[in-house]
């Protein structure tokens, strides 16, 4: 229950009446109690002057107060109004809404890095693919403006023919592929932090598979149906659609797909290539993706980075693959 | 010798370490433990200067009152105020500088501090990518180490005693 006393001091700061007994007493000086007015001329001209929520101990006693001080003839008039039991719950509550606000403001700033991170990755993969297709046209154009390629002497010189001409396709296939990479794209990293939602990983999978004729390769999808991601569901379509393509299972018999999640909720999923060169229990090549497995992952900045370095990992797999055909 | 007597006050958001500060700076304690600040509360602790004592009256503010923009009521009479933000988080920097500059130019007589806080955190990994460049802030500071908390409190008290709007005991 609210209590409410009322205390008058002089210009000098001593109690001149009270009815906050015995904590504060005729004579005393005020600022010797309560030290928020131990320094009068800071209200004298806010008139009256509410305070909520003073919080401080006297005589042993720990009190939190609404108090209010006015000015009139000469003499400082406080209010009191004790609400310790009432700010004392409010504290609890108002510490728990903080944390929120703070774990909040961690987890938009977390992000916000992660999404400047994928973007630069983006825009460097981006202007990498610029240069190269650019480097491509120029060796193009300059073999065109080549003497040879234009006169007779290119003909009396059969081998530097068969080579110019086999570059030059060379480079058509590279300038193709540096086309065709460019749906890398579609796995845009900043997408995974979109609307995430949770999706049942194996269901994800199956529908990417039936959706595409991989007729010339079996595929196997090993994952449990208890598994599930949690991030945007276009992102995580394109993604899984990345690792089946055709152009990169083409030449591989059959795929399998396996996945794990890890104790802090990555989910680790594994494409095993196998051509007829291997067993069941091998494969010719192994690919890896992670994704977040929950909420919790979103908030943590260390699985965050490793997933983000695993879709980097891509991006710089494929411009090296792309680089690689010259 | 000279003996004054200043209020200062912490302006800062919620969880900055205001209440941090002012325990390790009067009481050389520290908690790790988060417990939300209600209000105002006043400590005091004197300022030996070379040839003055200066008894501040440290007015620690709630955040909730620097989010809603009240502070402005509390700040009345005061000789300095510490602005405090969290080196981690970039949110509560904002608006800390204008805040810096309206209280100069109202309140001229007041002197005003920066404090970026937290600095222990500044090689924590879990942290440190957080860590924004390009703030303003003239302290650099760890309730939880100590780092530079007394020499605010002694810079403050210096500038307070220099400024000419200081009360005699």
């Amino acid at each position: 229950m609210n209590q409410e006393y009322r205390i008058v001091v002089n210009q000098d700061g001593i109690v001149q009446s009270s009815d906050f007994l015995p904590m504060i007493e005729m004579g005393e000086s005020i600022g010797d109690s309560l030290p928020i007015y131990s320094y009068l001329e800071s209200f004298r001209n806010t008139d009256p002057f509410l305070i909520e929520g003073y919080d401080f101990n006297l005589d042993k006693r720990h009190f939190i107060i609404d108090t209010e001080i006015s000015f009139e003839n000469s003499l400082f008039e406080i209010k009191i109004i004790d609400r310790t039991t009432f700010y004392q719950n409010r504290i609890i509550n108002q510490t728990t809404h903080n944390k929120v606000k703070i774990e909040k403001e961690y987890q938009a700033l977390g992000l916000d890095l992660y999404k400047t991170e994928a973007n630069h990755l983006i825009k460097v993969s981006n202007t990498l693919k610029s240069a190269v297709k650019q480097s491509i046209t120029d060796i193009k154009n300059d073999f065109k403006n080549l003497p040879y390629s234009s006169s007779e002497k290119l003909h009396d010189d059969p081998s530097l023919s068969e080579f110019i001409n086999r570059l030059y396709d060379k480079l058509d296939v590279l300038n193709d592929k540096l086309v065709s990479t460019s749906t890398i794209n579609k796995i845009n990293p900043i997408d995974l932090f979109e609307r995430p939602r949770h999706i049942a990983l194996k269901k994800e999978i199956d529908h990417v598979i039936e959706n595409d004729d991989f007729s010339h390769v079996k595929i196997k999808n090993s994952i449990s149906e208890e598994i599930s991601i949690f991030c945007n569901e276009e992102y995580s379509k394109n993604v899984v659609s990345h690792f089946l393509n055709a152009e990169k299972i083409n030449g591989f018999q059959d795929v399998e797909i396996q996945s794990v999640v890890s104790e802090k909720g990555i989910v680790e999923v594994l494409f095993n290539y196998r051509d007829d060169q291997t067993t069941e229990q091998n494969y010719a090549e192994r690919k890896q993706l992670l994704l977040p497995g929950n909420e919790e992952v979103f908030k943590n900045g260390e699985l965050m980075s490793a997933i983000i370095q695993n879709v980097s990992n891509i991006y710089i797999q494929e411009l090296n693959a792309c680089l690689a055909m010259a | 010798m000279q003996e004054i007597r200043a209020k200062v006050v912490l302006i800062g958001s919620i969880g900055v370490g205001k209440t941090s500060l002012v325990e390790r700076f009067v009481h050389q304690k520290f908690s790790n433990n988060y417990l939300s600040s209600i209000g105002v509360r006043v400590d005091s602790k004197d300022v030996q200067l070379n040839h003055a004592k200066v008894k501040l009256l440290i007015w620690d503010l709630a955040g909730e009152i620097y989010l809603s923009n009240q502070y402005k009521n509390y700040i009345k009479g005061a000789a300095g105020v510490m602005l405090v933000f969290d080196i981690t988080r970039p949110d509560t920097y904002d608006n800390i500088k204008t805040v810096a500059d309206d209280i100069s130019k109202s309140h001229p007589q007041i002197s005003v501090v920066i404090i970026a806080n937290k600095s222990d955190l500044r090689e924590d990994p879990q942290f440190k990518d957080y860590i924004q460049e390009g703030q303003e802030f003239d302290f650099l500071t760890s309730a939880k180490t100590g780092e530079e908390v007394e020499l605010v409190f002694e810079k403050l008290s210096s500038d307070i005693l220099q400024n000419s709007n200081i009360l005699n005991v």
